[in-house]
């Protein structure tokens, strides 16, 4: 059932890509890992079940209770990563390259534990906002409602990414810093803001993952974050990390693989990630730079 | 005569015990151009690098335009009409000419981030005001034709007037030029003199760090001379390069 895995492959892909585009964002402006992208999107999974508590009509099904997750979930990632670089990356950003990376472990440990010791050790359930229907494609594969809703959410939002990095002024001073930080700002840019922004909309993208995510397991976690982080940060490392089509290519490739290796060799299931991490690393031998990247040898 | 539109006193950068600059008083008067110049590693760079703010500078004053400047973030330098240019070349390599030059104007634009997102009539028409002056700014550098190229793709010394068009979109006062003719041959060099003193009929004051003398002579209201990290010689250009010190600077001391 090929056509079945590639259904399959690209709403996983789907997920995995708009988490890497929040590390690549960041890499490509200030050549730092956020480790703490993990727990960003965790973060926005526990604000939209936290609004959905406060607004219980959430938990029904329809448009609105999904606009409302959606909502919830990109606006409370969004600034809480933006937070995150004020308070933990910003005041270290001229030292080590290695000081805000440990900073971003450590924001991570304790998002984790605020919400492992305040929230909850369990799984929570989510809302489903979707039936349970399944529509059948032309070739005789399936495509679940939330499967259909992924691939939506996920190519609109790299749509208004693409316009909003390439059309609006911010977008233009985001590509100016990525390419020269420091002579954006003695250009005039505010390299400051454009941070914040960057961290904001990485946050947002993570965010909607985060929705996405929760609702294909029908719960949410405190480690709920950690192995699609773990996953989207080498599909961002695939891509080329700091290349934005990198980031998309990187991500709909790790879902491929794991799909087919789940669907086409025995016992795959088990193997998925062990195969995956694997040709992470065989790509990476031929192309040290990622397959997109180009200039990563300068950042690192 | 009216107040000096940059001056600087008693300013020093040190990197630990690195005087890169040291004490150096020097005053920039509106309309002029003024030029530093001094042997590798005098301390040019870092001098301009501090008044750009770059470095938050150790000790002294930096005033502009009558108010101090010196520890201020770079874009609000360059919001108080301060910009410059690069010894090399540090354009938005994948960005087209005319969207260097249109950063170049961030310091000068208001709408940001709603406006161009619901396409607003005061982003839309503040969008077209940018364009427009960005087109300007290609032409008078005399690259016109060259807005949509890539500018990794651009000739050297198109690369060079195009971070002059960048600074200038900024509309600063004072534009400050590190090393302008670097790497160009004498008809480019010639040409660029020709730019500077087109700048300055702007109404843009132009500071700059220049090692050919020939353009220096030619361009120069006034020289500076910096030597490890210390002006040593200051005036006007042909009385400058006769003085015994600066020549000692340059080429050593006879007999030592």
């Amino acid at each position: 059932m090929l056509a079945q895995q590639i259904v399959n492959g690209l709403s996983l892909g789907a997920i995995y890509a708009l988490i890497a585009l929040g590390y690549t964002l960041v890499y490509g402006i200030l050549a730092m890992i956020n480790f703490a992208h993990s727990e960003v999107l965790m973060m926005g999974s526990f604000a939209a079940l936290g609004a959905a508590a406060l607004a219980p009509s959430m938990f029904g099904t329809g448009v609105l209770a999904l606009a409302g997750l959606f909502a919830a979930s990109m606006l409370a990632a969004g600034a809480l990563n933006a937070t995150i670089e004020r308070l933990a990356y910003r005041p270290l950003r001229r030292h080590s390259r290695l000081t805000p990376l440990i900073s971003a472990i450590g924001v991570s440990i304790i998002l984790q534990n605020a919400v492992f010791l305040w929230v909850s050790d369990q799984s929570l359930a989510f809302p489903q906002p979707l039936s349970g229907d399944a529509f059948t494609l032309p070739g005789g594969a399936q495509i679940s409602a939330l499967q259909a809703l992924t691939l939506a959410a996920a190519l609109a939002l790299m749509v208004l990414l693409h316009l909003f990095v390439e059309k609006t002024r911010m977008g233009r001073a985001m590509r100016a810093c990525a390419d020269d930080l420091e002579a954006a700002g003695l250009m005039g840019v505010d390299a400051d803001v454009v941070i914040a922004v960057t961290f904001f909309v990485g946050g947002a993208l993570g965010g909607a993952a985060g929705v996405l995510y929760s609702m294909s397991y029908g719960s949410t976690k405190y480690n709920l974050g950690f192995l699609p982080g773990a996953k989207a940060f080498t599909a961002a490392v695939l891509g080329g990390i700091g290349n934005v089509r990198g980031a998309v290519l990187g991500g709909f490739l790790l879902g491929f693989l794991e799909v087919l290796s789940a669907g086409y060799i025995p016992n795959g299931a088990q193997w998925r990630d062990v195969i995956a991490f694997s040709v992470l690393i065989l790509v990476l031998l031929a192309r040290p730079s990622g397959l997109l990247g180009e200039r990563v040898a300068e950042k690192v | 005569m009216s107040a000096p539109l940059l001056s600087v006193e008693d300013l020093s950068q040190h990197f630990g015990g690195l005087k890169a600059v040291e004490g150096v008083t020097l005053s920039v008067s509106r309309g002029e151009i003024v030029s530093v110049i001094g042997p590798n590693g005098a301390g040019k760079t870092t001098f301009f690098n501090v008044l750009t703010g770059v470095y938050p500078g150790t000790r002294g004053r930096v005033s502009f335009d009558g108010e101090p400047i010196r520890g201020l973030a770079p874009h609000e330098i360059v919001a108080r009409g301060v910009s410059r240019t690069f010894q090399n070349i540090r354009l938005f390599a994948d960005m087209s000419a005319a969207e260097n030059v249109m950063v170049g104007r961030h310091a000068r634009t208001r709408q940001l981030l709603l406006g161009p997102l619901l396409r607003t009539k005061a982003f839309l028409e503040e969008e077209k005001a940018v364009e427009a002056r960005a087109v300007e700014l290609l032409d008078f550098v005399g690259l016109r034709s060259l807005g949509n190229e890539r500018a990794r793709n651009l000739p050297y010394g198109a690369q060079r007037r195009l971070e002059i068009a960048r600074a200038l979109a900024a509309e600063p006062k004072l534009l400050i030029l590190d090393e302008p003719t670097a790497g160009m041959n004498p008809v480019e060099s010639a040409e660029l003199v020709s730019l500077v003193r087109r700048v300055r009929e702007r109404g843009v004051t132009v500071l700059l760090i220049e090692h050919q003398m020939r353009v220096v002579l030619d361009v120069s209201d006034r020289v500076a001379v910096f030597d490890y990290g210390v002006k040593i010689a200051e005036g006007a250009p042909r009385a400058v390069m006769a003085d015994p010190r600066v020549i000692e600077a340059y080429l050593g001391r006879e007999g030592a």
